[in-house]
Parts: C-alpha cells; sequence; structure tokens
C-alpha cells in the first residue's frame, strides 16, 4: 500500500486543521481504545486509566507527536520512525492487532472533532496513513 | 452473544435514536466502498463507482445502503438474540451472496466514524464503547450461519 500524492495532501491538511488540538485527540483516542477495547489496557498496568487521567492524556500527547513527526515525513515513514519501531519491536512488543483498534479510534476522533473536513477521501488517506504507521511500527518484530 | 449492562442498551437506545437511518445509511455504505475499495467487488451491478463522489452520490449505493442500517436497526430491537434476529440474513451472506464476514466488522467500524461525524460531542467514549459491542455482536450474528 502507498500514499499516493492526494493522500499525503489530504493527512498533512487534516492534521494542520487539528493543530493545537492533536494532543488532546491523542488522549481522547486513547481514551476511547481502553473503554472500546478493553484488552489493550493489558499494556498499561503502569499507569492510571481512569477515563481523562493524566497519565492517559500525556500518553496522548506522546502519540499525537510522533504522528505529527510521521506527517511531517510521509515520504520517508521508516526513517522517521526507525527509533519507535525499535521501542515497539525489542521493548513495548505491543501485539501488532492492537494498532489497528488505535487506528481506528483515531479516525472516530478526527470525525467527532473535525466532521466538515472528515470528507470520504479524507477518510480514506488517514485509514491509509495509520496504516502505514502501524507497519512500520510492527516491521522489526520478527 | 452480546452482553450489555442494562445502562450501555440505554446509551446504545438514546444515542441511536439520534441517528437519522435514512441520511446515514447512505453515507455508511458509501465510505466502505471509498475507504476499502476491494469491497466494490460486490457491487459491479451499481454502475459507476470511479471516484468517492461517484460513489457517494450513486443512486444504487444510497438506496442499498439505507437498506442495509434498516436492517442493522431493526437487529437493535433483538439485543438479546442477534444470531436469531440475523440467522435468515446470515444464510443469505454466505449461500447467495458470498460475502467474506470480515467486511461486517469493517461495515461495522465504519459505522462508528459515520456516527462520530453527525453525532459529534454526543459520541462519547462511553456511547462509542456500548455500539462496538453491538456491532461486534452483529458481524458475528451474520456470521454464524456460514459453512
Amino acid at each position: 500500500m502507498v500514499l499516493s500524492a492526494a493522500d499525503k495532501a489530504n493527512v498533512k491538511a487534516v492534521w494542520e486543521k487539528a493543530g493545537g488540538d492533536v494532543a488532546k485527540f491523542g488522549g481522547e483516542a486513547l481514551n476511547r481504545t481502553f473503554l472500546s477495547f478493553p484488552t489493550t489496557k493489558t499494556y498499561f498496568s503502569h499507569m492510571d486509566l481512569t477515563p481523562g487521567s493524566g497519565d492517559i492524556m500525556g500518553h496522548g500527547k506522546k502519540v499525537a507527536d510522533a504522528l505529527t513527526v510521521a506527517v511531517g515525513h510521509l515520504d520517508d515513514l521508516p526513517g522517521a520512525l526507525s527509533k519507535l519501531s525499535d521501542l515497539h519491536a525489542y521493548k513495548l512488543r505491543v501485539d501488532p492487532v492492537n494498532f489497528k483498534l488505535l487506528s481506528h479510534c483515531l479516525l472516530v476522533t478526527l470525525a467527532s472533532h473535525l466532521p466538515g473536513d472528515f470528507s470520504p477521501p479524507v477518510h480514506a488517506s488517514m485509514d491509509k496513513f495509520l496504516s502505514t504507521v502501524s507497519t512500520v511500527l510492527t516491521s522489526k518484530y520478527r | 452473544m452480546v452482553h450489555l449492562t442494562a445502562g450501555e442498551k440505554s446509551l446504545v437506545a438514546s444515542t441511536w435514536s439520534k441517528v437519522n437511518v435514512d441520511e446515514v445509511g447512505g453515507e455508511v455504505l458509501g465510505r466502505l466502498l471509498v475507504v476499502y475499495p476491494w469491497t466494490q467487488r460486490f457491487f459491479t451491478s451499481f454502475g459507476d463507482l470511479s471516484s468517492a463522489s461517484a460513489i457517494m452520490g450513486n443512486a444504487k449505493v444510497q438506496a442499498h445502503g439505507k437498506k442495509v442500517l434498516k436492517s442493522f436497526a431493526e437487529g437493535l430491537n433483538h439485543l438479546d438474540d442477534l444470531k436469531g434476529a440475523f440467522a435468515q440474513l446470515s444464510e443469505l451472506h454466505c449461500d447467495k451472496l458470498h460475502v467474506d464476514p470480515e467486511n461486517f466488522r469493517l461495515l461495522g467500524n465504519v459505522l462508528m466514524c459515520v456516527m462520530a461525524r453527525h453525532l459529534r460531542a454526543d459520541f462519547t467514549p462511553e456511547a462509542q464503547a456500548a455500539c462496538q459491542k453491538v456491532v461486534a455482536g452483529v458481524a458475528t450474528a451474520l456470521a454464524h450461519k456460514y459453512h
């Protein structure tokens, strides 16, 4: 799966529109993931998982910041995310199925906050982008 | 079998009551075909699906989406026996339509995105969690008679 020029433009535009809210969106997406898919909480036993906790919002900002880096390097995602890819492969070892769950909740979060921007083509491009990021983050697993 | 608490059932009902089923069905099916283009394989008789705007504006997509969502809505009246409620549709999707059940999961997730887009802050994380249980239950029920 390759991100077309149109996909890249869509992803950049919607992420820019989200602007300073991306950290909040990251936190909300995590909240949604933990509530809808409780098995995902098994990776966060060290955190306070009360919905909206400081731990969750802090971690959501981390995820959002990493995605901002990714959006800035759409032509070289493996390069830009190499360290994160190492982290997930050798330290975190989050089962690949979970990336789809968080990605889905990120789409739901964007849809609810940016309904006018979340057109069908943008929805498709964001889904492709998150899927590509997920593939990069699990690429060194074995 | 889907296990919803009384609170979750109530949350599903109140969230769903805010959805305009006639309006949203076409958008859900259209977005499925745009975001996951391989799903177009089931709709070769629908005419022009060549672009996102063609898909979203396609009258057959709109009509069929409405039909699908009405059927889903009917299922919400049978949360305690989704397998029974969708038994005939399950047989149809297996024996006549030959639809891989993975497609039910994809449609369910697109429905979640469309509900979020329309309901905005009303589609709270708690509401989503309850609705995710329902779409998973419907997908499982539709796959139940496969052989």
